[in-house]
């Protein structure tokens, strides 16, 4: 019974310092805002570009 | 889970968002774009912009796929209004969630309102001072060179605006201030002549047009960035971000 519980202390230890750091979850967010950000707005693709071409003119993101 | 949160909330706001842009473009934006078309077809050829790798002198490309005029020209800037809102308030709502997680800073639909005019000054306000939304045809500096002065613009804007926020140090005022002019003092990139390649009274018109096409950009995407950031904080208040994960 105390194995048990100690072993399930260990688990929990072992698996809260990755998933439950707040820091992650917040870099991740932004690092995934970014990303969309860069496809929508910079990608030089050029069907991506004509496709978001009014948008980026709008936005005034530098386009051609 | 704070990931999943932050992600929910930025996808609504994102929605929101980028409705609200594409309504507010319908008004001035998007026509100011197709009568700068127009005066696109009276250019000469390939002085469009002096970048360092090909010469786009017509701005659909040659023969690459572009959207029919029309009904699918109009989806898919209602998509790429969407995505760009997305990534914005992605960015924005991660922030704010920063703010109160770190810096105990308070989060309501009020301040809400203040994080989105901050949006505003970081991503368009300023980078306009330097380059200012260009209509299509007009000429740029190599666009390498005004994608790195406009990113790094946003980039210090934003910083030097997030750290007269948390900061509670009087040292905020002059290194948020510096942030904030650095770039300009730098300089953005900037061609010999904006309307090169078109006839003088072509030109002209297109000045005018510019000037429209300014105060068009920067009321729409005032609205936006008010909306975004009422709805971001509105939702993050009402879905509170947990306190332990």
């Amino acid at each position: 019974m105390s194995n048990t519980v100690t072993e399930n202390t260990a688990d929990v230890v072992q698996a809260t310092p990755l998933l439950a750091s707040k820091g992650l979850h917040l870099f991740c967010a932004l690092a995934l805002g970014a990303t969309v950000l860069f496809a929508a707005g910079f990608a030089q693709s050029s069907s991506v570009h004509n496709a978001a071409h009014d948008m980026r003119h709008s936005q005034g993101f530098p386009c051609h | 889970m704070l990931f999943r949160r932050l992600v929910i909330i930025s996808l609504l706001a994102g929605l929101v968002g980028g409705f609200v842009l594409s309504l507010s473009q319908q008004w001035q934006v998007l026509p100011i774009i197709f009568a700068a078309e127009e005066y696109e077809s009276s250019k000469a050829e390939d002085v469009s912009s002096e970048s360092a790798s090909e010469s786009h002198g017509d701005h659909d490309h040659g023969g690459d796929w572009s959207p029919e005029d029309g009904l699918e020209r109009t989806l898919f800037t209602v998509l790429s209004n969407v995505l760009t809102a997305i990534g914005f308030s992605l960015v924005l709502v991660t922030l704010i969630a920063i703010s109160s997680t770190y810096f105990n800073k308070e989060i309501s639909t009020l301040s809400g309102l203040f994080w989105g005019l901050g949006g505003f000054i970081a991503v368009f306000a300023s980078p306009s001072f330097g380059i200012s939304p260009e209509l299509p045809g007009v000429s740029g500096a190599a666009l390498e060179f005004r994608q790195e002065w406009w990113i790094s613009t946003v980039l210090l804007t934003s910083a030097g605006l997030f750290l007269a926020h948390i900061w509670k140090s009087y040292w905020r005022w002059p290194i948020s201030c510096i942030l904030l002019v650095a770039p300009h003092i730098y300089g953005a990139p900037h061609p010999e002549n904006l309307y090169a390649g078109f006839p003088a009274d072509v030109a002209e018109k297109l000045a005018m047009l510019s000037d429209q096409f300014l105060v068009a950009t920067a009321s729409s995407n005032l609205i936006f960035w008010v909306s975004l950031g009422i709805f971001s904080g509105w939702a993050l208040k009402r879905f509170p971000l947990p306190r332990a994960v």
